[in-house]
């Protein structure tokens, strides 16, 4: 049998196999712990979740099936050991101890692959099990994350804004789809709704909303964003420093605003608190969602 | 942003690419060790149509049959080259795979599916392309790249023979005895082959599994440099480079196949045809692919799919950039016209066409 490992590196290759039992039992591992406490919600798309936990079961399961190979090798080893002085492969996992076959009649069925000790290949495959040890990632991405602040557009408020006083419940995602076209604007437009999202800006009267929506997982994640401004009629304003990178509910009138110098619309909200009224009634720190993205 | 975002940010990305892909590397390297153990090498030599240029158009089309995505592909490639499956062919199947796949085409189009509707501010159609058009000219664009790459590689093999692949990538001797015939396989036990089934499973999965972690490594690195917002600045309103942008970015953002269309999607202001760029290239040429092909290809042949998968998605995209442009004023505008009844659309479309 073709195997790169022969009499000389009974050690190399025992200790690549007990490495190789390890590091792929901890990964396989992590990814059921995965599942199992909730935190593969914040990187992946729910339609992952049973294929992380299906992958970690197979690699477990593979595992305890090479760890008895590999022990019932060592037991065979161990049996025969003046085997060992006359084979090159006695007493590997390939189970060449009691063939019955000639090796010498020229065929070749290696499995292609050698047994070398490489640990820095270890250390490497270590990386995400020390994390999740680390208990990292714990959150979604920040709110400054690839950028995105609205609140330092030239953006003004409209001189009069339409106001149906009709509540709608609608998302990030159905705005940001509703900005596409002239006829969604119109319907949305003055309507009341309350979106939830993290704060990001350093302006008292005009913040940016931020939301993720993932379709596989975090790597894919665009930013949807709606900048929220407090009315010019009101004295109110809100305190940055108070809500920065946190999560907010937020509840205004809807207002699309078009980018400047693009084609593009931006959803935004226009809190307008009357006189008696605090920003904090339309702008309510709450605590992270178990999973940040829309999806 | 403070350090510790940046860092919890990385850590996010990373994990996220790893995690995504960890269960298909798993699959895949269950299936190699299925294959290396099971599979005859002399059934795939019996079954492989005598046309070499057929055998390639069938492994451009084997992702309908077999869907793989592009990080689960690697492990099972090697094993079929080994098992003797022509280079060329798996080639092909590696590079169409991903993109000729049900749930990939299905996404493609489900992403971009009303784009054709989108309009300009003045009211006019935007000429995006729409579900069908974008799912088709994928399929299409992805599956002539891979067939026009697998015949350069099979030229180049024929040139160089397996000094194009690694060592565990280089195909087994025939199975043959002193007088030539092929020889019955030594009996093993049920529990000699699942020993090696295990053996191989996880010696591909850890070797593959490390390469994917450093692309990923790769990969949150560079999204942390490279915003979509920077490329969609970059490239607006230049129609060559906002394709060769769109094909840096695939590179860089190393998404899954089913995922991408979606990312391309949200580029709402950028021509289609930089956007078909990112979706037929993405699948074929991202940095970790790149880290787990060295496992596979010495870098001559590396270097000649890359190049020539470049070459031609930037040609075929500008191409298909200049014809886009040029007739789908004439074709969209009916159709779109009847789908959106708002006055000043109407006009503003019918002013358009000629």
């Amino acid at each position: 049998m073709a195997h790169d490992h022969s009499h000389g590196d009974h050690n190399a290759y025992y200790l690549n196999q007990l490495f190789t039992i390890a590091v792929c039992g901890a990964l396989g591992g992590v990814a059921v712990m995965l599942w199992w406490s909730g935190t593969i919600k914040l990187m992946l798309h729910p339609k992952f979740f049973l294929w992380v936990l299906l992958g970690g079961i197979t690699l477990l399961v593979l595992v305890v099936l090479r760890a008895a190979a590999v022990w019932r090798s060592v037991d065979e080893l161990t049996a025969v050991p003046d085997h060992t002085h006359d084979h090159d492969h006695c007493g590997h996992d390939h189970d060449h101890c009691h063939h019955d076959h000639d090796h010498d009649h020229g065929h070749d069925h290696d499995h292609g692959h050698d047994h070398g000790w490489a640990p820095w290949r270890y250390v490497v495959l270590l990386l995400p099990v020390v994390l999740y040890f680390l208990n990292l990632p714990n959150q979604g991405f920040s709110a400054d994350a690839g950028g995105g602040d609205l609140s330092g557009l030239a953006l003004d408020l409209p001189e009069s804004l339409r106001s149906s006083g009709e509540r709608v419940d609608v998302g990030f995602m159905e705005l940001q789809q509703a900005s596409l076209t002239p006829e969604n604007r119109e319907f949305y437009e003055g309507k009341i709704v309350t979106l939830i999202g993290q704060y990001m800006g350093r302006d008292p009267k005009r913040f940016t909303l931020k939301r993720y929506k993932i379709n596989c997982c975090a790597a894919d994640a665009v930013p949807l964003n709606a900048i929220i401004m407090v009315s010019d009629k009101s004295l109110e304003k809100v305190d940055p420093d108070a809500y920065r990178e946190k999560w907010v509910q937020v509840t205004g009138r809807i207002h699309f605003f078009q980018k400047p110098g693009s084609e593009e619309y931006i959803t935004g909200l226009i809190l307008d608190p009357k006189q008696d009224e605090s920003i904090t009634n339309f702008v309510k720190p709450i605590p992270p969602p178990s999973s940040p993205w829309v999806n | 942003m403070d350090n510790i975002a940046r860092v919890k940010d990385f850590v996010l990305t990373f994990t996220s690419i790893f995690y995504e892909a960890l269960p298909f590397i798993i699959l895949g390297a269950v299936i190699a060790g299925i294959l290396e153990e099971l599979l005859p090498q002399r059934l795939i030599t019996r079954f492989l149509p005598r046309s070499r240029t057929l055998a390639i158009f069938i492994g451009g089309l084997l992702g309908l049959i077999f869907p793989m995505c592009e990080c689960g592909i690697i492990p099972v490639m090697r094993r079929l080259i080994r098992k003797g499956l022509p280079l060329s062919c798996c080639v092909a199947y590696l590079l169409a795979g991903p993109i000729i796949n049900v749930v990939v085409m299905l996404s493609t189009y489900v992403a971009f599916s009303g784009m054709e509707k989108a309009v300009e501010p003045g009211g006019g159609l935007a000429y995006q392309m729409g579900g069908w058009w974008m799912m088709g000219l994928r399929a299409g664009l992805g599956f002539l790249v891979a067939v026009v790459t697998a015949h350069i590689v099979e030229w180049q093999y024929q040139k160089y023979g397996t000094k194009l692949l690694m060592p565990l990538a280089v195909p087994g001797k025939q199975i043959t005895g002193e007088d030539g015939e092929e020889e019955v396989e030594e009996k093993r036990s049920a529990w000699q082959r699942l020993s090696n089934i295990t053996d191989t499973a996880l010696h591909d999965f850890i070797d593959i599994t490390v390469f994917l972690i450093l692309g990923a490594l790769l990969s949150a690195f560079t999204r942390q440099m490279v915003t979509q917002e920077m490329i969609s600045d970059l490239s607006r309103n230049h129609a060559v480079l906002s394709i060769a942008l769109m094909m840096g970015l695939a590179v860089l953002l190393c998404l899954c196949s089913e995922a991408d269309a979606f990312v391309a999607a949200s580029f709402i202001t950028l021509r289609p045809a930089a956007k078909l760029a990112f979706l037929v290239l993405g699948p074929m040429l991202d940095l970790k692919l790149y880290m787990m092909y060295t496992r596979v290809f010495r870098p001559r042949l590396i270097y000649t799919i890359f190049l020539s998968v470049i070459i031609q998605v930037f040609a075929y995209s500008y191409v298909t950039h200049l014809l886009w442009e040029h007739y789908a004023p004439q074709f969209l505008s009916a159709s779109a016209v009847r789908a959106m009844p708002s006055p000043s659309a109407e006009s503003s479309s019918e002013a358009k066409s000629p």
